[in-house]
């Protein structure tokens, strides 16, 4: 293969790799490869674009959609990838880790960890704004990531979860220590 | 002669029809022709609402997938949310047991 054809692989490569990307803050490449262990999977991918359609579409009399509507304003994108396997042991401490480096600079919010599960949730901040959210849910038999990627206001959070009592959100910095 | 039967006279002396007068009574009688664009012009309006109505279609449905998308997105999440909850809120009472 000549050296041009190389170099305009290469900025072929540079110039369709963050399309394909999206608006997303974390890739799913490694769920590409799960995808056929999996007996169970919800995919979701919507960008800007979809969601500026999809709240057009929520009835302001239901008092769920209304919330969701509210939620939507200022998202960029969710992404979710949930999988279930048959067994455990068909994804790696090593693929959660994969995950789990792509978060770094951002806040760990929430840690638990115990025999059955291991769920973190993470903020990415500007300082005074929450930019981005990620919640990594792992379970012998069940690995789910959700990336909700834009500004999302604390109580929007509280909202998502019903009534997720997290007093230290508002410093957005602070980490709840591990429990183990 | 009086004036009277002039008058009458000149009225009623045969007189030659113009020339063109069967021409342009004829052509009064054919019907008047369609305008040849109508048609197409129909059939471009016609194709323009079907677009549109197939368009706005798509995009209703685009729009109520996108939906359903979004509610099915934020109930994983919820639940993720609400069982680490679960868990955190187990841990604190546990804490406030042991203090």
């Amino acid at each position: 293969m000549s050296k041009a054809s190389v170099m305009n692989k290469a900025w072929i490569a540079a110039l369709v790799l963050p399309s394909m990307l999206g608006a997303q803050d974390i890739s799913f490449n490694l769920f590409s490869s799960l995808a056929p262990k999996a007996t169970s999977k919800v995919e979701v991918s919507l960008d800007g674009i979809l969601l500026e359609m999809a709240s057009k579409f929520m009835d302001d009399k239901d008092p769920e959609e209304a919330k969701v509507k509210g939620i939507l304003v200022g998202l960029k994108g969710i992404y979710v990838r949930s999988f279930k396997f048959a067994k455990p042991g068909e994804f790696s401490d090593a693929d959660v880790q994969a995950i789990r480096g792509q978060l770094k600079g951002w806040s760990q919010l929430v840690s638990v960890q115990d025999a059955e599960q291991n769920t973190g949730v993470f903020l990415k901040t500007d300082g005074k704004k929450i930019m981005g959210l990620v919640v990594l849910a792992v379970e012998p038999k069940d690995l789910t990531v959700v990336n909700i990627v834009g500004v999302i206001q604390p109580e929007q959070v509280r909202d998502l979860s019903g009534r997720f009592g997290i007093p230290e959100l508002s410093g957005t910095g602070k980490k709840t220590p591990e429990k183990k | 002669m009086t004036d009277f039967d002039r008058e009458l006279r000149d009225a009623l002396q045969r007189r030659e029809p113009p020339r063109d007068l069967i021409g342009s009574v004829m052509a009064r009688l054919q019907p008047r022709r369609r305008t040849p664009w109508l048609p197409a012009l129909a059939a471009i309006a016609a194709l323009l609402v079907l677009s549109v109505g197939a368009y706005r279609w798509e995009q209703y449905q685009k729009g109520q997938r996108a939906k359903r998308q979004v509610m099915l997105a934020l109930r994983v999440t919820a639940q993720k949310l609400a069982v680490a909850e679960r868990k955190v809120s187990e841990l604190n009472h546990r804490r406030i047991g042991y203090e």
